[in-house]
């Protein structure tokens, strides 16, 4: 068989064999991947507002009419109802491109008031230490009761983190888009 | 040609650790060296990461090194790294999703991490599959024990304290945070690197010293000899 | 085309790929202390990096992704770099012997550069439309020229200066990075 050839038939089944692997790999991880994922989005929701207190989520929302218009950042909007069928808050699932990648995250405002009510990230790869910080509780606390209208995020004590703090300033500004243009806000 | 000593298991691991060590001597691996050691979890979890990697692909590629032809041994080693590095990326993003997402974009970047394509050429290619294994733990451990090293010393220094699993290892009000910054990355290393190189510098001067000592020693012994034997040929000649 | 300036201005400045995101040191490390070597490298980089991302982009979204094949990007990604280096190193040479005089010993390396797969993964991280993946991939490879060829002057000069025995080399290399890397953090507020 000459060289070539016998290059090429080895290539080949190197490459067949590798694509099977990967491809078994891919199949065992990826359902766990997904399924993780619809995991951690529940459980931050149920946090802050979990059924045994008495809210349970609006599986009656017409397919998403708050997203007719397609907005890039903003992936889904749970209406969250309080024991009375009420609507108590909306959370908005949003994506931004952060520091290392992109940052997911759940926003709930009170349509009533304007008000932020609980921010999560729950999904980021930003430096620890670093951009890390604006995902943990300390600074969170500080967007808690900020009105979703003028939302204003401080510099970190010590590290900079310059991009990630632009990252979130436009996660905001995707949300508040959004709450003009749907006119989301509810009187009463 | 010489033939090659062989290691001892327990040679082969020190030889990654110390002699070798592919952080602090070889200055091999910067990228994520530089890239994910802000926290001490962070350094931990990627050097046994790269150590998972390369003891698989030593494995692997010691097993097929006689199979492989030569001239296209380069791509297949590649193609073997890409494939274990991705079947790591599953697993981390299934199972230890923390993890996975505080490495980043330096994960996938495993695959071109020098440390690992220079073993495979350089040792995997020729030896055992048992003889590899070890020189891939003492790699992988010496690469892990140099991000270590750096981490902790980034975040203790850098933030006041070190977070290992939910404990608070040290606790201190020192805090310059600048070390967690990228500047701080390079300095630190810069430091490491230069203190290690000025003790081998010192022990390399001592020695020649010493040697120094030796030869004029054994010189002036020398010439004394000859001399005595000198004046032995010429009392010889007169007498 | 503001938000193309924008992102130009980033990926060459702000999170420049070497003293920001830590992508393409051990070449930085190997290959800036000298200016000729380092000019060569840095322009060889540019092409391979602008070309590799492009290349690669296509192929994720055109083969890829309508194959169902994304699990195999890491390793698609990497075999195109290697192919490109090569094909690249195989042009080069074929028009011009005299730039391959200069660059080409360098080209070979450019395969395990980090930078070089760390901007294909990003485009594809980011989401990134095909203009953005190249004026991402063209500034980005940019910075890393600009920043090696600036640091190449800085350690000629640096060989003139007592430099204790131990820290000559690579150790002082890293410290004058972190100065330079210092400077450059204050770009961040430009934008």
């Amino acid at each position: 068989m000459s060289k070539t050839l016998y290059f090429a038939v080895f290539l080949s089944a190197t490459a067949m064999i590798v694509t099977a692997i990967a491809y078994a790999g891919y199949t065992w991880a990826e359902p766990i991947i997904a399924q993780n994922r619809i995991n951690t989005i529940e459980e931050n929701i149920g946090v802050f507002f979990s059924e045994e207190d008495g809210y349970s989520r609006n599986d009656d929302q017409l397919e998403n009419s708050y997203l007719e218009k397609n907005y890039k950042a903003i992936s889904e909007i749970y209406e969250v109802l309080d024991g009375d069928g009420e609507i108590y808050v909306l959370i908005y699932n949003v994506t931004v491109q952060g520091r290392n990648g992109m940052i997911d995250a759940l926003v709930a405002v009170d349509p009533y008031i304007d008000k932020v009510v609980a921010v999560s990230y729950y999904s980021h790869t930003e430096t620890p230490n670093i951009g890390e910080i604006y995902t943990r509780d300390e600074e969170i606390i500080k967007l808690i009761g900020q009105s979703i209208l003028d939302i204003t995020i401080d510099d970190l004590v010590g590290a900079s983190a310059g991009t990630t703090k632009a990252a979130i300033i436009t996660m905001f500004d995707e949300i508040l888009n959004h709450y003009n243009a749907e006119e989301v806000h509810i009187d009463g | 040609m010489a033939k090659k000593k062989r290691l001892t298991p327990k040679q082969n691991v020190i030889k990654g650790l110390i002699k070798e060590n592919p952080t602090f001597v070889l200055i091999l691996g910067m990228c994520p060296t530089l890239g994910v050691t802000t926290s001490l979890e962070n350094g931990l979890g990627m050097g046994l990461s790269v150590l998972f990697v390369l003891i698989l692909t030593n494995i692997s590629i010691s097993l097929i090194r006689n199979i492989v032809p030569n001239e296209i041994r380069i791509p297949v080693y590649i193609v073997v790294i890409a494939l274990v590095v991705t079947m790591l990326e599953w697993i981390l993003q299934a199972k230890f999703i923390t993890l996975y997402n505080s490495l980043g974009i330096f994960l996938p970047l495993i695959v071109v991490n020098c440390i690992i394509l220079g073993r495979a050429e350089a040792y995997a290619s020729d030896n055992t599959v048992f003889d590899s294994i070890f020189d891939a733990i003492g790699m992988g451990l010496g690469f892990t024990l140099g991000l270590s090293t750096l981490s902790f010393v980034r975040e203790l220094l850098g933030t006041g304290s070190v977070q290992l699993l939910g404990f608070t290892l040290f606790d201190s009000n020192v805090a310059a945070t600048f070390l967690v910054q990228p500047a701080g990355a390079f300095l630190t290393l810069g430091l490491i690197v230069g203190i290690i190189n000025t003790i081998k510098v010192d022990k390399a001067k001592k020695k020649k010293a010493i040697l120094d000592i030796k030869i004029a020693a054994a010189l002036k012994i020398k010439a004394a000899k000859a001399a005595a034997a000198l004046q032995a040929k010429e009392e010889l000649a007169n007498g | 085309m503001g938000d193309l300036l924008t992102l130009a201005f980033t990926s060459f400045l702000v999170q420049n790929i070497i003293l920001s995101q830590f992508l393409g040191i051990c070449s930085f490390l190997g290959v800036s202390n000298k200016r000729s070597k380092a000019l060569g490298m840095g322009l060889a980089v540019f092409f391979v990096i602008t070309l590799s991302g492009i290349v690669t982009w296509l192929i994720y979204y055109k083969i890829l992704e309508p194959g169902g094949l994304t699990f195999m990007r890491t390793i698609v990604f990497i075999l195109v770099v290697a192919a490109m280096v090569q094909i690249l190193e195989m042009a080069i040479k074929k028009f011009s012997p005299l730039l391959y005089g200069s660059l080409g010993v360098y080209l070979p390396l450019i395969t395990t550069n980090c930078a070089v797969l760390g901007v294909a993964l990003l485009n594809i991280q980011n989401n990134f439309t095909l203009t953005e993946t190249i004026v991402f991939s063209a500034f980005t490879s940019l910075g890393y020229t600009a920043v090696i060829i600036v640091f190449s002057y800085i350690r000629e000069q640096m060989l003139k200066a007592p430099i204790p025995e131990g820290f000559k080399g690579i150790p002082s290399g890293l410290i004058a990075a972190s100065i330079m890397a210092l400077l450059f953090k204050g770009f961040v507020g430009l934008i």
